[in-house]
């Protein structure tokens, strides 16, 4: 804060009325370089998955640019600062949660900033620090290790949901429609296949002796054309979607039968790398180059990442144009299947009247 | 459209879900047909080495298609039942299907696809292969072997038909 609203805050303390000095230090606010910093910093905030990450956000959400007295200018300035500060990675960075394709600043977990003694530190500094006892050191770093495990815990729950409530809505709507196309493919190609096939001379006529002067011989080219086109967009357009939704798919069948496993695993490292933390405190070590080195984003097990996001993998573009062709053609194929039935049936009236 | 253009297709259909489906939905259908694969491929062997086998397999099997094949009046008994024993393998082919992928869906989960994402070339070449052998090449060899109720023209690879399924002319 300036000196010149120092002054203000003062003057507005014994009861003078500052307002208009609040109203224009909305510029201040906005063009100070801690805001600036924020700014910058809160994109990579927001795509970091813990605890910490998520209350920066917040807190930078909740910051108003409306002081409506000095005072608040003061804390509005104190809020931006305070966030500004624990937006850099040092301060939400979870090591169990961390993006295994990190590329950031952070090189080691030592770099982290920790609670230790109402201060907040780095942890190769606390590490380094002879004036208090191991056992202390390694009890704040058990304390911020829990927290650690408890945002990965959450990220496992906040899957089973994703795949939960995928499950009992949009998937099993999205399972119906799957189905029906599949039913809709397999009748009309088992259809094609038996008419063609059985020895039924109207059959074998309808779909076999083209006369140019009929009208049955180009709706039955058109359905042979159709449904082969469909056939093709549908075997292209599923095993793409197959391709790009398998981290999706892949995590909701281990997670529907081995959720207790990613726990018990997400356990096992959180107490590695307390060991791991323990070992540096005793022998004095400074701890260097491990920062992805216990991330459990994605796993042996499953890949949280695609489980949270997968709705935005049926966004992409090449999705978009395989599902709209694929409709179309299913589209269209059931329309020249149902005119060459009544066409057939028309046909077959007409003969027995004739 | 001859049946050679018709297999050309079913091949291509065929390739993208052979090189774009991932290798763990790959393997559920590799795992879900291998068995009835080695069923009717045994069956097929033994009928080929053995064609008093392959005419009782289609005399069983007749009452179930018959309704398709009496039909075709200038058939000999020897090709219905032909056509017969090899709609039959069909129909164990599918039936044994449905059966290994339930229990397939039931317990198989795979791997994860982000571990190893380089690639071993040849063991996904492997795969695709195995599975282009289990869907076209086996609709492909089904199709030769009863070609004759297909009112189509061979086309292109009338020899390679011939060779796997004579017609007598």
């Amino acid at each position: 804060m300036t000196g010149e609203m120092k002054l203000y805050l003062l003057a507005e303390l014994s009861g003078w009325n500052c307002t208009s000095y609040a109203y224009s230090y909305y510029d201040y606010l906005k063009n100070n370089k801690a805001y600036q910093i924020l700014e910058s910093n809160i994109n990579e905030v927001k795509k970091h998955i813990s605890r910490k990450a998520e209350a920066i956000v917040d807190a930078y959400n909740e910051i108003t640019f409306q002081p409506s007295n000095v005072k608040e200018c003061f804390l509005i300035e104190n809020a931006i600062n305070y966030v500004a500060l624990h937006s850099f990675e040092e301060y939400y960075v979870n090591p169990l949660t961390i993006n295994p394709n990190y590329k950031g600043r952070l090189l080691t977990i030592g770099e982290l900033i920790f609670d230790f003694k109402g201060e907040e530190r780095p942890l190769n500094d606390i590490i380094l620090d002879e004036s208090y006892s191991d056992e202390l050191k390694k009890e704040a770093v058990y304390l911020q290790l829990e927290q650690y495990l408890d945002d990965a815990n959450d990220l496992v729950y906040s899957s089973l949901e994703n795949v939960k409530n995928e499950a009992t809505y949009k998937i099993k709507t999205s399972v119906y429609k799957v189905a029906f196309e599949c039913l809709l493919i397999i009748i009309f190609n088992v259809l094609y296949a038996f008419m063609l096939c059985y020895p039924y001379k109207d059959f074998q006529y309808f779909f076999t002796a083209f006369e140019s002067n009929k009208v049955t011989s180009y709706v039955v080219l058109l359905f042979s054309f159709f449904l082969f086109a469909y056939d093709l967009i549908f075997t292209i357009f599923h095993s793409y979607k197959a391709m790009i939704l398998e981290p999706y798919n892949y995590a909701k069948r281990f997670l529907n039968k081995h959720a207790s496993k990613v726990f018990d695993d997400l356990y096992d490292t959180k107490e590695k790398l307390y060991n791991y933390i323990s070992g540096a405190i005793k022998e004095k070590i400074v701890l260097t180059n491990d920062i992805k080195d216990f991330s459990k984003l994605s796993s042996s097990y499953i890949d949280f990442e695609a489980v949270l996001n997968a709705s935005k993998l049926k966004g992409k573009k090449t999705y978009k144009v395989l599902r709209t062709a694929d409709l179309s053609f299913l589209t269209l194929t059931s329309i020249i299947a149902l005119l060459s039935f009544i066409i057939y049936l028309v046909n077959l009236i007409f003969k027995s009247i004739v | 459209m001859t049946l050679s253009l018709l297999l050309i297709f079913i091949f291509v259909c065929s390739l993208f879900p052979s090189i774009f489906l991932p290798s763990n939905k790959i393997k559920t259908y590799i795992l879900s047909a291998i068995a009835g694969f080695i069923i009717i491929f045994f069956l097929y062997f033994l009928c080929l080495n053995f064609p008093s086998l392959e005419y009782s397999l289609g005399k069983f099997s007749h009452p179930m298609f018959a309704f398709l094949l009496d039909g075709y009046i200038e058939l000999s008994l020897v090709e219905r039942y032909h056509i017969s024993a090899c709609l039959f393998m069909l129909f164990i082919f599918f039936l044994s299907y449905i059966i290994s992928y339930t229990f397939v869906k039931i317990f198989y989960i795979g791997s994860n696809p982000n571990i190893h994402k380089a690639t071993n070339v040849i063991s996904r070449t492997l795969l695709s292969v195995l599975f282009l052998s289990l869907s076209a090449f086996l609709l492909s060899v089904f199709l030769i072997e009863i070609r004759l109720i297909i009112p189509l023209q061979d086309g292109l690879f009338s020899k390679m038909f011939q060779f796997i399924y004579k017609i007598e002319a």
